[in-house]
C-alpha cells in the first residue's frame, strides 16, 4: 500500500467522517509529501565518520576475570534480599476477603446484568433501571455523575472543563477496549479514543481530542471492544451495545467551565 | 526498526565494532534525513550527526529492548543532539520551534524546492512545534505512529490525535486554498 493510503486509512480509521470530504484531505496530504526538501548526503562524510566509529575502542568492554569476584561479592547481598523477598512476597501481597478485582463482581448481588450499576459518590435522579441517562444530564448542586453498565462494563464520567483532553473518572471493562469520545450523538462524529484500556478496573483514563470540548456542549462516550489488535479501529473494534434494547451504549456528559479539576481517585 | 537490530545491538555489547558498523549503515542516513529536516544546514547536520553516532556507540550498552525500538532510541539521542548543539551555541532562545522546523537560505538554490516548501511552511507555521515534528515524522520520515511517540514522548494514542488534530487544523484554515495551490505549483 502506497504512503498517501496509508496516511489516509489512518485518518479515516480515527475519523471516518473525514472520508466524506476525501478529496481536500487527499490533497493536502500528497502535497505534504511533494514537499519534501530533498536531502543530498555527502558519501565522503559518510564513509569518513564510519572509520572514526570503527576505529574507537569496542563498544562495550567484555567482563573480564578479575571484575567477576568484584561484581560477585557487591550483588551477593542484594541476591540475599531478593530471595527473602520472594519467599515473603506471597504472604504481603495476599488479597483480603473483600477486595474487589474483577468488574463483573462490583455490581450489587440483586442487580440483573443490565441494571445501572450505582455509584456510592452521587445517586443518578432516574429510574434505577433505565440505561440511557436523558439527552440534558441530571442536574445537580454538585458535579454531575452519570453511569451506565451493560455486562458488567461500566463507565464513570463527571463534567469536564473545556480543553483537549477528556480524563474518565473510572471504566470497568470485561475485556480490553477503548473509551471513545463522541460528539451529537452516542454515534455522531468521533473526537478521541483512549489508548487500550486492559480488562478491568481503571481510573482517571486520558482521551485526547482532535479538537477542543466547547463550553456548554454535551458530548458522549461509548466503549469499543479490542479485536486483539490492541489498537483503536472504529471499523473494526465493535461497539458495546445495551443486551436489552441492542442500541450502542453510551454515557453523556457536558462541558463546562465549573466542572471540577479532577475527579476522586479509585 | 529492522527487525534483527536487537542481534546487532548484543554483538555490540560484546565487543563487536562491526556490529555498530552495520546499525550506523542501517540508519545513517535516516537520521541525517531527520537531523537536516530540523537545521537545513549540511555543516550542521554533519556535526550532529557525528555526534549523535559517537553517544549511542558510547551508550549502546544502555539501551533497553523493553523501553522501545533501537531506531527510536537512536532518532532520541539525535533530537538531543540537535537540542545540545542549540544551547551550546546560544542561536535560539525557543528550543521548540528548532524541533518542529527550520528553514535555511539554501534551500532558494534549488527553486522547486523552495516553492513547494513555501507552501508546506505555510501550513506548518500554523502548528504547534510538536504538532510539526509529528506530520514531519509521520509523513517525511515515514515512521509508524508508535516509534513517533517513543521519538517525543507521549503514547502511540496521542500522537495519532495529534496527527489528526493538525490536519484537520490545516485543512479549516486552508480549506480549498490546499487543492488551488497544488494545482499551480504543478507545472
Amino acid at each position: 500500500m502506497d504512503q498517501i493510503e496509508k496516511i489516509l486509512n489512518d485518518l479515516y480509521s480515527l475519523d471516518p467522517s473525514l472520508r466524506e470530504r476525501g478529496g481536500d484531505i487527499r490533497a493536502l496530504v500528497v502535497s505534504l509529501i511533494e514537499a519534501k526538501p530533498p536531502v543530498a548526503i555527502d558519501e565522503a562524510f559518510v564513509k569518513g565518520l564510519r572509520l572514526r566509529l570503527l576505529s574507537l575502542s569496542s563498544p562495550a568492554k567484555p567482563l573480564e576475570t578479575h571484575d567477576f569476584s568484584w561484581w560477585a561479592f557487591r550483588l551477593a547481598p542484594l541476591g540475599a534480599i531478593a530471595i527473602l523477598i520472594l519467599v515473603f512476597l506471597p504472604e504481603l501481597t495476599k488479597p483480603t476477603p473483600f477486595a474487589s478485582v474483577s468488574a463483573p463482581e462490583v455490581t450489587p448481588t440483586s442487580a440483573p446484568s443490565d441494571e445501572v450499576v450505582v455509584s456510592d459518590v452521587i445517586t443518578p435522579e432516574k429510574d434505577e433501571r433505565s440505561l440511557k441517562p436523558a439527552v440534558s444530564p441530571p442536574k445537580s448542586e454538585e458535579k454531575l455523575l452519570t453511569m451506565m453498565s451493560a455486562s458488567a462494563n461500566v463507565i464513570n464520567i463527571s463534567s469536564k472543563k473545556p480543553g483537549v483532553t477528556v480524563s474518565v473518572d473510572r471504566v470497568e471493562l470485561v475485556s480490553s477496549g477503548f473509551v471513545v469520545i463522541r460528539s451529537g450523538n452516542q454515534t455522531g462524529e468521533i473526537i478521541g479514543s483512549s489508548d487500550l484500556i486492559p480488562a478491568g478496573t481503571s481510573g482517571n483514563v486520558p482521551v485526547n481530542l482532535s479538537r477542543s470540548m466547547r463550553e456548554g456542549e454535551a458530548l458522549y462516550a461509548t466503549l469499543h471492544v479490542d479485536d486483539g489488535d490492541e489498537s483503536f479501529n472504529s471499523l473494526k473494534d465493535a461497539l458495546v451495545l445495551d443486551s436489552v434494547t441492542g442500541e450502542p451504549m453510551y454515557v453523556v456528559f457536558s462541558v463546562t467551565a465549573s466542572a471540577p479539576e479532577l475527579a476522586p481517585s479509585l | 526498526m529492522e527487525t534483527n537490530d536487537i542481534v546487532f545491538v548484543t554483538k555490540c555489547r560484546e565487543g563487536d565494532s562491526e556490529a555498530f558498523a552495520t546499525l550506523y549503515d542501517r540508519y545513517v542516513e535516516k537520521i541525517y534525513r531527520f537531523v537536516y529536516y530540523k537545521v537545513f544546514s549540511r555543516e550542521t547536520a554533519e556535526d550532529i550527526v557525528s555526534d549523535a553516532f559517537l553517544k549511542a556507540f558510547n551508550r549502546i550498552s544502555t539501551y533497553d529492548p523493553a523501553k522501545g525500538s533501537f531506531s527510536s532510541w537512536l532518532y532520541r539521542i539525535a533530537r538531543n543532539s540537535v537540542i545540545d548543539h542549540y544551547r551550546a551555541n546560544e542561536e535560539v532562545s525557543n528550543i521548540e520551534d528548532i524541533l518542529g522546523l527550520g528553514f535555511d537560505e539554501r534551500l532558494a538554490e534549488k527553486l522547486d524546492a523552495k516553492e513547494s516548501f513555501n507552501k508546506i511552511s505555510a501550513y506548518l507555521e500554523t502548528l504547534s512545534p510538536k504538532q510539526r515534528e509529528i506530520i514531519i515524522l509521520r509523513v517525511w520520515e515515514e515512521l509508524p505512529y508508535k516509534e513517533i511517540a517513543e521519538v517525543v514522548g507521549g503514547s502511540e494514542g496521542s500522537v495519532k490525535m495529534m496527527f489528526l488534530r493538525s490536519i484537520k487544523e490545516i485543512r479549516e484554515k486552508f480549506g480549498p486554498m490546499a487543492l488551488v495551490l497544488l494545482c499551480i505549483m504543478k507545472p
